[in-house]
């Protein structure tokens, strides 16, 4: 419980919302589902602010993007019938193994990114899918996941998510989410996100993310550069991606020490890039 | 219950330490706090099943996290809780030791100075023939030291009570248990009441393992109850159990063995080291079974064993399902399988030339009371595994690789050691010309594993009436005789042949038209002898149940991870009363086991404990357990069983781990001595490091 909370809100409308969160003299931060916030027993707030009745919910699929609103649940991700077949079902499978059903009953896509999870299934997925946040404080900002990640509380201080987008491609590719953990229902030790777009046998896009080897979940930038624009390279990827994780120095916890880490990455992510591209020819 | 009030413990949450100041005030001028009880308040303040070494509320020093200081009892949980938080206690560290083998040294810090000046608390001996003649006989010597760790039960009930004055005035506790007769003994112990000023009632609640065997909130329950003269109630948080019950005994095993080329063990010299944690609890008693069982169910004609038990500031270790066995029994498999593959023989072969025959001696001295069947459960498991027929061949392009692994045991049914094993039950017979209702009268706690359906079952069967026409009342001290333990796989043996001895009484009476006709019987197992103190010499039990496994399991070599496939369980029980409680109990003994070789982690630093939570202490779930674990229900019946029956409820556990190491070994080449076998420990273990 949060032990110094004194005010609880549920404004209608954006600008309510807004100004609520801007007050300086009561520290007052967004509620959504609760499930990192509740817990986490922060005795700075002091007021929630409930975004649940601001209309924030909701995925929406259009000709080039796809919308997630800030207050979806995981549930409604998980059982989104187009979010199961794109990108060979990246998401939803990835908000399934991130959260047991109860608590994506309730957790939200926005803050689920604002917790930041450094191991998050989900936050890995979609930085593999390019995905870009909208933050409403005084003006609308959209910034690229990987950029907000860096520092969630500051980009949000005030502010609220509004919703969160990525390239909805109908040209062929592929992806794949390789996690590895102590069971199937305990969080990633390590994990990898791969989106491959196909040109021919060429590689028009990659793109690797992977979590749990850094404070944060992180891309793997270099990865993705060296692959571009070559034709497709099995060993060839499996051989950069392998080098890239081998040179993280990933945190060590009673999940799972900082070697071996390591050595788990240099396994999901030329795992996930090959069936992310096995999967893209399939297409 | 109307008036009744709820119990929080302050917990020590330090390893080691003196209480300097105990200040309460604060908590009991608490809105709602009725009272707050602490050391002064307890009549006679020591408790335990085999030593009373252990203060109900610790005054002076605390040994282990889980020692209680005070009692906060109020109208509501809430308000105990908040009232708990307010006592303030100051501690003087004391110097903290947590590994045995450290602290079996002259100069370590002493957990009970009061005891003697030594931390070891157990020490068994057995001398049989002459090991170092035996070694020389020996074509092959296999010489490893394993390490075995903590296992919690985590039964899905945590400890739970309600106390309060019953209508003659005892202070009666419903709780969940193993003995009632001996949770009654102990509060009236440390309550300093007569026996017969205390009751025990037991529900029937699922999952105990052998972690109810010593107390958890008990004593302190019927504390407050007989104090304050109102009911009172506690449940434990997930927490509050795991820091507050015992655990499996760590153990480092030190094993030297060695055969002929012929396949033929000679010679088996061993060192055990148990963490008994900060009280004796039952540690005694689990390194006998221990002592026993390290030699695993084969003839080996010269034997040595040392084992010791030892103090720390760790959470006390107790029973847990095997209780000793399943530690002694992985030496014993391992070393056979380390030596069948030494020896380049099949693993079931190896045993089948060493099993146990009948006349055969343990390293007791003496054999196990005929008939032996571990050859027959060998056999039964190999055949429907089909061991012969198993793909040995590996596919050299996958980083999957797959291994089979095989492994035996055995485990004694009932107390050992001289103990006169003993089981009380009334049946009362009701109708005129026909039996219209039995209704049998039995104190043994049903944990989960359907005792009482059971019981039932062989009361219809003793009395030739059907099932439907059996009552059972069960688990109350107040209006029954002693039963004993649900532990050492034992109730079934036991019960049954009281039952079987009861139903024969009344039937007698029935026959000469008493009505009802009330049979009340209390049946006394062979004697048993304890161990020589020099050479472990010793008749230690009246029976014993075998079993062995064969397993399949896959291992990615890339992440260490290990997958179990299928599991084939081959258990004799002598007779099979129920056949599907046998095979949930077999089915459930593989879980555990699994999670015991793979996945169970529980960690303690300096005596404190990082894994407090399921979260962190990962016990398998439907996701983890093998796709396939088939039955094979052995029957070679116990003349002294009821009806040929033996145990069953550790007899499954005991196989696994050491068979799922060898399938690791099999499909990798690489012996595990360790347990959990987690993904990163066997990746280490492959040496695959970048
Ligand atoms: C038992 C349990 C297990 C968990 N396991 C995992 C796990 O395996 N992996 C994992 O990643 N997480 C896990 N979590 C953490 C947590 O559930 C997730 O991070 C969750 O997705 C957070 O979403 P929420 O909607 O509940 O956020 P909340 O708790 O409501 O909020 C989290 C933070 O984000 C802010 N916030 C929320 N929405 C917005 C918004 N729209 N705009 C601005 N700020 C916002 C809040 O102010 C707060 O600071 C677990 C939690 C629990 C209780």
């Amino acid at each position: 419980m949060l032990p110094n909370l004194i005010e609880y809100h549920r404004p209608t409308t954006m600008s309510g919302a807004l100004r609520l969160l801007a007050r300086r003299k009561v520290r007052t931060v967004p509620l959504a589902g609760g499930t990192a916030l509740v817990p986490s027993r922060d005795p700075s707030v002091e007021a929630v602010v409930d975004l649940s009745a601001l209309n924030l919910a909701g995925i929406q699929w259009h000709a080039q993007q796809a919308h997630l609103g800030a207050m979806t649940t995981l549930q409604t991700l998980a059982s989104d019938e187009i979010a199961q077949r794109y990108a060979n079902g990246l998401l939803t499978e990835a908000a399934r193994v991130c959260a047991t059903r109860h608590i994506r009953n309730v957790a939200t896509v926005g803050g689920t990114l604002v917790a930041g999870d450094a191991a998050c299934d989900l936050l890995v997925a979609l930085l593999a899918l390019d995905a870009r946040v909208t933050v409403r404080i005084r003006r609308i900002r959209t910034l690229a996941l990987d950029e907000f990640l860096n520092a969630p509380s500051a980009y949000v201080d005030g502010g609220i998510i509004t919703r969160v987008n990525f390239p909805y491609l109908q040209i062929p590719h592929g992806a794949a989410l390789v996690r590895i953990a102590r069971a199937p229902s305990d969080a990633a030790i390590v994990n990898a996100a791969a989106f491959v777009v196909l040109d021919g046998g060429m590689c028009k896009q990659v793109r690797l993310a992977l979590g749990g080897v850094a404070p944060r979940v992180i891309r793997a930038a270099s990865v993705e550069s060296e692959l571009e624009g070559r034709a497709w390279d099995d060993a060839l990827a499996a051989r950069i991606a392998e080098q890239f994780a081998a040179s993280l120095t990933p945190p060590s916890d009673a999940r799972a020490s900082s070697e071996y880490r390591r050595e788990m990455a240099a396994v999901v992510a030329p795992r996930a890039l090959q069936q992310a591209w096995a999967r893209a020819q399939g297409d | 219950m109307p008036g009744m009030l709820h119990m929080k413990i302050l917990f020590a949450e330090r390893p080691h330490a003196r209480i300097v100041r105990l200040d309460t005030s604060r908590a009991e001028a608490y809105p709602g706090v009725v009272a707050v009880l602490t050391a002064k308040d307890v009549p006679v303040n020591e408790f335990g099943l085999q030593q009373r070494d252990q203060p109900v509320l610790c005054g002076d020093v605390v040994r282990f996290v889980g020692d209680k200081i005070a009692l906060i009892v109020a109208e509501t949980e809430k308000a105990a809780t908040a009232a708990r938080d307010l006592i303030q206690v100051e501690f003087e560290d004391l110097p903290v030791v947590t590994d045995p083998i450290t602290a079996m040294k002259p100069d370590a810090p002493l957990v009970h100075p009061e005891l003697g000046d030594s931390n070891v608390c157990v020490h068994y001996k057995i001398r049989k023939g002459d090991v170092a003649a035996g070694f020389a006989q020996s074509d092959v010597i296999v010489e490893s030291e394993y390490h075995l760790p903590f296992q919690e039960h985590a039964y899905l009930q945590p400890e739970a009570g309600l106390a309060y004055l019953d209508d003659e005035g005892r202070v009666t506790v419903q709780v969940g248990g193993q003995w009632p007769h001996t949770d009654r003994e102990q509060i009236a112990h440390a309550l300093a009441l007569p026996i017969e000023q205390v009751r025990v009632i037991y529900p029937a609640i699922g999952g105990a393992f052998g972690g109810r065997e010593d107390m958890s909130v008990q004593i302190v329950l019927a504390l407050a109850a007989w104090k304050l003269r109102r009911p009172v109630k506690i449940i434990w948080s997930r927490r509050e159990s795991i820091i507050g019950h015992g655990k499996r005994h760590p153990m480092t095993l030190r094993a030297r063995w060695g055969a002929t080329r012929a396949g033929k063990l000679v010679a088996a010299e061993m060192e055990i080291i148990a963490d008994a944690g900060a009280y004796l609890f039952t540690t005694n008693k689990v390194l006998g079974n221990a002592t026993i069982v390290c030699t695993g169910p084969y003839f080996i004609p010269h034997v040595k064993v040392d084992t010791y038990g030892v103090y720390t500031n760790n959470i006390p270790t107790c029973a847990f399902r095997g209780f000793g066995a399943p530690q002694g029994n992985f030496l014993a498999e391992m070393q056979m399988n380390k030596l069948a593959d030494a020896l380049g023989i099949d693993p079931v072969e190896f045993r089948m030339r060493n099993a146990l025959r009948e006349g055969d001696t343990l390293g007791v001295g003496t054999p196990p009371p005929p008939p032996v069947s571990i050859a027959q459960v060998i056999q039964a498991a190999a055949e429907r595994f089909k061991w012969d027929e198993r793909q040995t061949a590996q596919d050299e392009s996958s980083l999957i690789r797959r291994g089979f692994g095989f492994a035996a045991g055995f485990k004694n049914v009932g107390f050992s050691f001289g103990y006169q094993e003993n089981c009380w039950a009334r049946i009362e017979l009701y109708g005129d010309d026909r039996v219209v209702r039995a209704v049998v009268h039995h104190a043994g706690a049903d944990v989960g594993q359907g005792a009482h359906t059971v019981m039932a079952q062989m009361a219809a069967e003793a009395l030739g009436i059907p099932l439907a026409k059996v009552t059972l009342i069960a688990s109350d001290t107040a209006t029954m005789g002693n039963s004993g333990s649900t532990s050492a796989s034992r109730m079934t043996f036991m019960a049954g042949n009281a039952i079987r001895g009861a139903a024969q009484l009344a039937l007698e009476k029935w026959r000469a038209e008493e009505r009802p006709a009330i049979g009340e019987y209390t049946y006394l197992a062979p004697p048993t002898t304890p161990f020589d103190p020099e050479t472990g010499y010793a008749m230690p039990n009246f029976a014993y149940s075998y079993a062995a496994q064969a397993v399949e399991a896959e291992v990615d070599t890339e992440t260490g991870f290990v997958r179990l496939r299928r599991v084939v369980s081959a258990d004799d029980v002598g007779k099979a009363i129920n056949p599907q409680a046998i095979e949930g109990q077999i089915e459930g003994a593989v879980a555990q086991a699994q999670g015991y070789a793979l996945q169970e982690n529980f960690q303690m630093k300096d005596g404190r404990v990082l894994t407090d939570q399921l979260s962190t202490y990962l016990i398998p779930t439907v996701l983890d357990v093998p796709d396939a674990v088939e039955s094979v229900i052995v029957e070679v019946p116990d003349p002294r069983g009821p009806w040929g029956a033996r145990g069953l409820g550790e007899l499954p556990f005991l196989p696994l781990a050491p068979a799922i190491l060898a399938a690791i070994h099999d499909a990798t080449g690489v012996w595990l001595d360790d347990l959990p076998a987690t993904p990163e420990k066997v990746f280490k273990a492959l040496g695959r490091s970048r």
